[in-house]
């Protein structure tokens, strides 16, 4: 494995040095090991650590703004993010193990490639450009259960899911320009004729996410199940975002919007509107999370071996909104 | 006089015979009440801080000039003839040194039943190549230029199925570990069941677990033209050098074998692997340094694993609990390569006083991930399935599962009949049930809410008895410091610790003044494997014959000094005294300028009337989330009976370990194989091992107390025995706290939330 580096100060150097199947990283957490699994293949590769204007958190009238190369422990421990966006500094905090989220960014979770163990393991399937997906028959304990096409394989990203249930916008840059995909447009399941894992083209970078300046009233929470305590990919995740207003003083509370994004169990993170429709205008107290319905993936397929993530799913889901009642 | 003795040596079960050379015992037991100055005292490791600031040199540091680096090629298929190997290109590359396969390797033996490079390979791992080059990268490069053509062949993954008659053939004498399974039997089984008022059947699978040592099998060769220097991450340095030495046809006094830090070992670093040979060979016929260091997939398919088993148990009790029968049927998947078997049937066979007992063992032969020891092997996988199985007969006959095993408690061992010499198994039910208050936990009522506690528990047997042979040296220096000198090894267990504990109790020498110099062959004299948790019990006596023997010596000196009788003479902290006068021995050793004073000390053999083992029990407090099925291990309790306890410390270490790697392999570890025999998770990402985050409480209550008729110390080893126990008092406290019971190691959420569902327990 033989490459040289270049280490852009500006973000338009970084977009004129990616020529000739030269790659960009931020933190090298995935692109590392793609590189010595052989999956990646380059002779150049574009540092991206000294572009200082994709980096921080800044807070504007109407939004809060977050540079791509940002890192994961960052946001994790960042104040703001930790008052405003609470599911995303959870879903930072409970990403990979405390040395990854040093180096990680968040641009590069977004973006990050498939964990699916056949993927991995090299196996000809179509996210290697092969014609079948062999976790579907095969270990498929981790697979998607819905929002599936031609590849089962699941999303792996933990802040992912907080964007979307935060209703964030990803900003991205090419030799075009610059355009604003809302985030939960911006990730897609693979098929057999296009196995990308969201809409970036070759030439664009993710440079800001943009979270909404949300009201008083707003809560979010994220919370994950995994095969141990720490350190391993979700079995299933939830994001929860609730709009909660008080009628008047003295009054009982309601759940005025809820936005529900379950993670680690579709090739997106898979938004459940019907349980949305379900909670919101709904008395916000325990007895909705006690007597509640959850009638969460309703229109799952699962596989073989994968049927338990619905039933993780709804208990997730009911942890959050009790983390949620719990932390009013 | 010192006479040559031939005696039965027991590890992990296995029985052979040795020969050791034993010297009159200088010294007599310590007895259970003796007063000891530093042996039984909590001292920290002697070499904790060089290996927690990284100044520790471990083989994989190992880096000298001109050095060449070896690494693997493997196969792609379960099964597989290789046709023809064209590494014409790798050859030409420059850097590249050596290329060695089936087709151009002088001698491709590797050891009675293995090649170096089998042909047909028998697992998706099996070596097919090796390249040596001047780099790490090159080689890797040189790797992929090689081209192999594979003449496919049917396989079989599976124990049960590879046992059937018309399977895929594994090796060329069957897919039978002997050619047939293993049978035991005691009493009459028919009878047993008759007698019995209650029967249990159960049928229980657990997972392959992998070592997953931080260092993978390693090592670094220099062959200078008179010496050939190998360090090792082994186990066995001795092994090592008597192993490079026959293949490479040299003298072993010309092999030196060094293994001053080990980065994990769990059992799997006994014998010179592949790699330690073939950069042996290498070495020596370059005359270059060679490193070879196995890469963290190959560390995880093709150096080890503890088997995965199915377990058929069957037993039958009086309505008083008394057990009446015992039947067992296992079958264990040793992958492709085993010389031996894991003992599963072990714990069934002698943990109770079951008169009427049978055991079926197959060991069996798959296109599958090899089978090397760890951490009580057989011990973990048969005690999961009998104390589990226990725990639901204590159910059924509604009584006390910790009273069902009193019942059946056997005061002596129940296959030979012969007295143990210690045996604190009631001991470590009665301190455990106390620590954990067994008494009102397994009274509570099943609860009902979202999180939901339990309790269980689970005994052990092990063995530990430790054996000779065994040889230490003190040297006492010119300053009247002294040094343990044995060609033992230290694992991460604290041997270099409590060896000097020993010695400086003996020698009447400060704790400080103690060094040691092992795990090097040229340093010490032959001290044996560390595994089988036999080292404290098997050197251990011999440092401390070798601390008498140079005492004796130093009192001499001293009698002569302080003009008083050596009978008279004693050394306290390092000073010699007599009847009223003393003299620090350093001031006397300054004096006599260069005297030199050696003691040798030799571990003597086991008492053959006896039986010994290690015994134990474990008390495990769970909570299970029914909406989300995490299982978390709140507490631990683990009460063990190892003898005497040399240092609490490195005891309670190796406890929390053992019990760490119990959770694993409970709910955690396991192997996970594709149908096509490609294992999906061979590295640490995707195979999960305990994180500080998984850890319980845990807290060590040992029963200390010398067992006066093994040895010297009244030591037994505690490596092993902690694993043994915790699988099943997980399960049985995960029962206890949602009335689920799992049979199939690990418990993993998917199963825990499927269970859940069926049963209609929780949401």
């Amino acid at each position: 494995m033989n490459f040289d580096i270049a280490f852009p100060q500006t973000f338009d150097e970084a977009i004129s040095a990616n020529e000739n199947g030269a790659r960009w990283f931020a933190g090298g957490t995935d692109l590392i090991p793609l590189l010595k699994s052989d999956f990646v293949h380059t002779t150049r590769l574009v540092n991206l650590k000294r572009v200082d204007e994709l980096r921080g958190v800044v807070e504007t009238n109407d939004s809060v703004r977050i540079g791509a190369l940002t890192t994961l422990a960052e946001l994790a421990g960042h104040e703001l993010i930790r008052a405003k966006y609470r599911a995303l500094a959870q879903a930072c905090d409970l990403a990979a193990s405390p040395q990854i989220r040093n180096m990680g960014t968040l641009g590069g979770n977004l973006n990050q490639a498939s964990r699916c163990p056949y993927y991995r393991n090299n196996f000809p399937c179509y996210l290697h450009g092969g014609d079948k997906c062999f976790m579907r028959d095969g270990e498929n304990r981790e697979a998607a259960v819905i929002g599936y096409h031609d590849c089962v394989h699941v999303h792996p990203s933990d802040p992912a899911n907080a964007l979307v249930a935060l209703d964030a916008q990803i900003v991205v840059r090419g030799r075009e320009g610059e355009r604003t995909i809302a985030a939960q447009e911006f990730f897609r399941a693979p098929d057999a004729n296009d196995t990308r894992m969201n809409v970036l083209n070759a030439d664009e970078m993710i440079t800001e996410i943009i979270l909404p300046n949300d009201s008083e009233n707003t809560r979010s929470v994220y919370v994950k199940a995994m095969d141990r305590a720490v350190w391993t990919f979700a079995l299933a995740s939830v994001a929860v975002k609730l709009e909660i207003r008080e009628r008047s003083a003295g009054d009982s509370t309601r759940l005025e919007t809820a936005c529900v994004v379950f993670g680690g169990v579709a090739p997106i993170p898979y938004r459940e509107l019907r349980v949305e429709k379900m909670l919101s205008g709904k008395e916000w107290n325990k007895d909705l999370v006690t007597q509640g319905k959850f009638a969460v993936l309703q229109d799952a397929e699962p596989l073989a071996h994968n049927a338990y993530k619905i039933r993780l799913a709804r208990g997730l889901l009911k942890r959050a909104l009790r983390e949620c009642l719990e932390n009013a | 006089m010192p006479k040559l003795v031939k005696t039965k040596v027991e590890n992990e079960g296995r029985v052979t015979e040795e020969f050791t050379w034993v010297e009159t015992p200088k010294t007599t037991v310590w007895d259970v009440e003796e007063e000891l100055r530093v042996v039984g005292k909590p001292i920290a490791r002697v070499d904790g801080v060089e290996r927690a600031t990284g100044a520790a040199k471990y083989t994989t540091d190992i880096q000298l000039p001109r050095m060449v680096h070896g690494k693997f090629l493997r196969s792609p298929h379960p099964h597989a003839r290789i046709v023809s190997i064209d590494a014409s290109e790798a050859e030409q590359m420059p850097g590249v040194r050596a290329v060695l396969h089936a087709f151009n390797l002088a001698s491709n033996r590797f050891s009675s039943t293995r090649d170096f490079f089998q042909n047909p390979v028998r697992f998706v791992g099996d070596e097919v190549a090796a390249v040596f080059a001047d780099s790490d990268n090159l080689a890797r490069a040189a790797l992929k230029t090689i081209r192999v053509e594979y003449e496919l062949l049917p396989y079989v993954l599976d124990a049960e199925s590879a046992a059937q008659e018309n399977a895929p053939q594994v090796t060329p004498n069957g897919n039978l570990l002997d050619g047939k399974p293993s049978t035991y039997t005691r009493g009459d089984i028919e009878k047993g069941f008759a007698q019995a008022d209650v029967i249990v059947e159960g049928v229980f699978t657990t997972n392959a677990q992998i070592h997953s040592s931080l260092e993978t099998h390693a090592c670094a060769v220099d062959w200078d033209g008179k010496m050939l220097t190998v360090w090792e991450s082994t186990q066995d340095v001795e092994g090592i050098k008597d192993r490079v030495a026959r293949h490479l046809k040299l003298d072993k006094t010309r092999v030196r074998v060094i293994a001053s830090y080990i980065g994990g070992a769990f059992g799997a670093k006994f014998g010179a692997g592949k790699y330690t040979l073939l950069a042996a060979q290498t070495a020596y016929q370059l005359k270059r340094p060679v490193r070879f260091v196995l890469d963290r997939r190959g560390e995880q398919i093709a150096a080890g694993q503890r088997s995965p088993t199915k377990q058929y148990l069957k037993l039958g009790a009086k309505k008083d609990g008394t057990l009446t029968a015992l039947e067992m049927t296992h079958y264990t998947n040793v992958g492709a390569y085993a010389t031996w078997s894991p003992f599963v049937e072990g714990p069934a066979r002698e943990l109770y006083a079951c008169p009427n007992l049978q055991t079926t063992g197959y060991t069996v032969f798959t296109h599958s991930f090899p089978f090397a020891a760890f951490r009580a092997p057989g011990f973990v996988e048969g005690t999961f399935a009998l104390e589990s199985m226990m725990d639901e007969l204590a159910h059924k006959l509604q009584m006390d599962p910790l009273e069902l095993r009193m019942k059946n408690y056997s005061s002596v061992h129940p296959e030979s009949g012969k007295p143990f010499t210690s045996n604190g198994l009631l001991d470590a039910f009665q301190e455990g049930a106390r620590a954990i208050d067994w008494e009102t936990k397994k009274r509570r009522k099943q609860e009902d809410g979202i999180v939901r506690r339990g309790v269980g528990m689970a005994s052990q047997i092990w063995y530990g008895a430790g054996a000779p042979p065994a040889y230490a040296m003190i040297r006492v220096n010119h300053d009247a410091s002294a040094t343990v000198l044995t060609a033992s090894q230290d694992l991460g267990t604290g041997t270099k610790t409590i060896l000097c504990q020993i010695a400086a109790e003996e020698l009447g020498l400060p704790f400080e003044r103690i060094g040691v110099e092992i795990a090097d062959t040229q340093m010490g004299p032959f001290a044996g494997a560390s595994g089988g948790s036999m080292t404290a019990a098997s050197v251990g006596p011999a440092v401390r014959e070798a601390a008498a023997d140079a005492r004796e010596q130093l009192r001499h000196i001293a009698a002569t000094f302080l003009k008083k009788r050596v009978k008279d003479v004693r050394i306290e902290n390092g000073i010699a005294k007599a009847r009223g006068v003393e003299k620090p021995l350093a001031e006397i050793f300054r004096e006599l300028d260069n005297l030199q004073v050696v003691g040798h000390g030799s571990r003597y053999p086991n008492p053959s009337a006896y039986e010994i083992r290690t015994f134990g029990a474990q008390f495990v407090e769970v909570a299970v989330d029914v909406e989300t099925g995490e299982i978390r291990v709140e507490r631990v309790v683990a009460s063990h009976d190892s003898g005497r306890i040399l240092n609490p410390l490195t005891v309670s270490s190796q406890v929390e370990g053992g019990v760490l790697q119990g959770i694993g392999f409970a709910l955690l570890e396991g192997r996970v194989v594709d149908a096509s025999g490609v294992a999906l998770n061979a590295n640490l990402e995707a195979y999960h091992v305990p994180t500080i985050a998984d850890a319980p409480k845990i807290e060590t209550h040992m029963i200390d107390r010398a067992d006066v008729l093994a040895n010297n110390l009244g030591v037994k080893g505690v490596g092993e025995p902690p694993i043994i126990p915790t699988a099943a008092a997980i399960a049985n406290a995960i029962y206890d706290a949602i009335g689920v019971r799992f049979y199939d190691a690990p418990i993993t959420r998917d199963k825990v939330l499927d269970a859940l569902e069926r049963m209609e327990i929780g949401a």
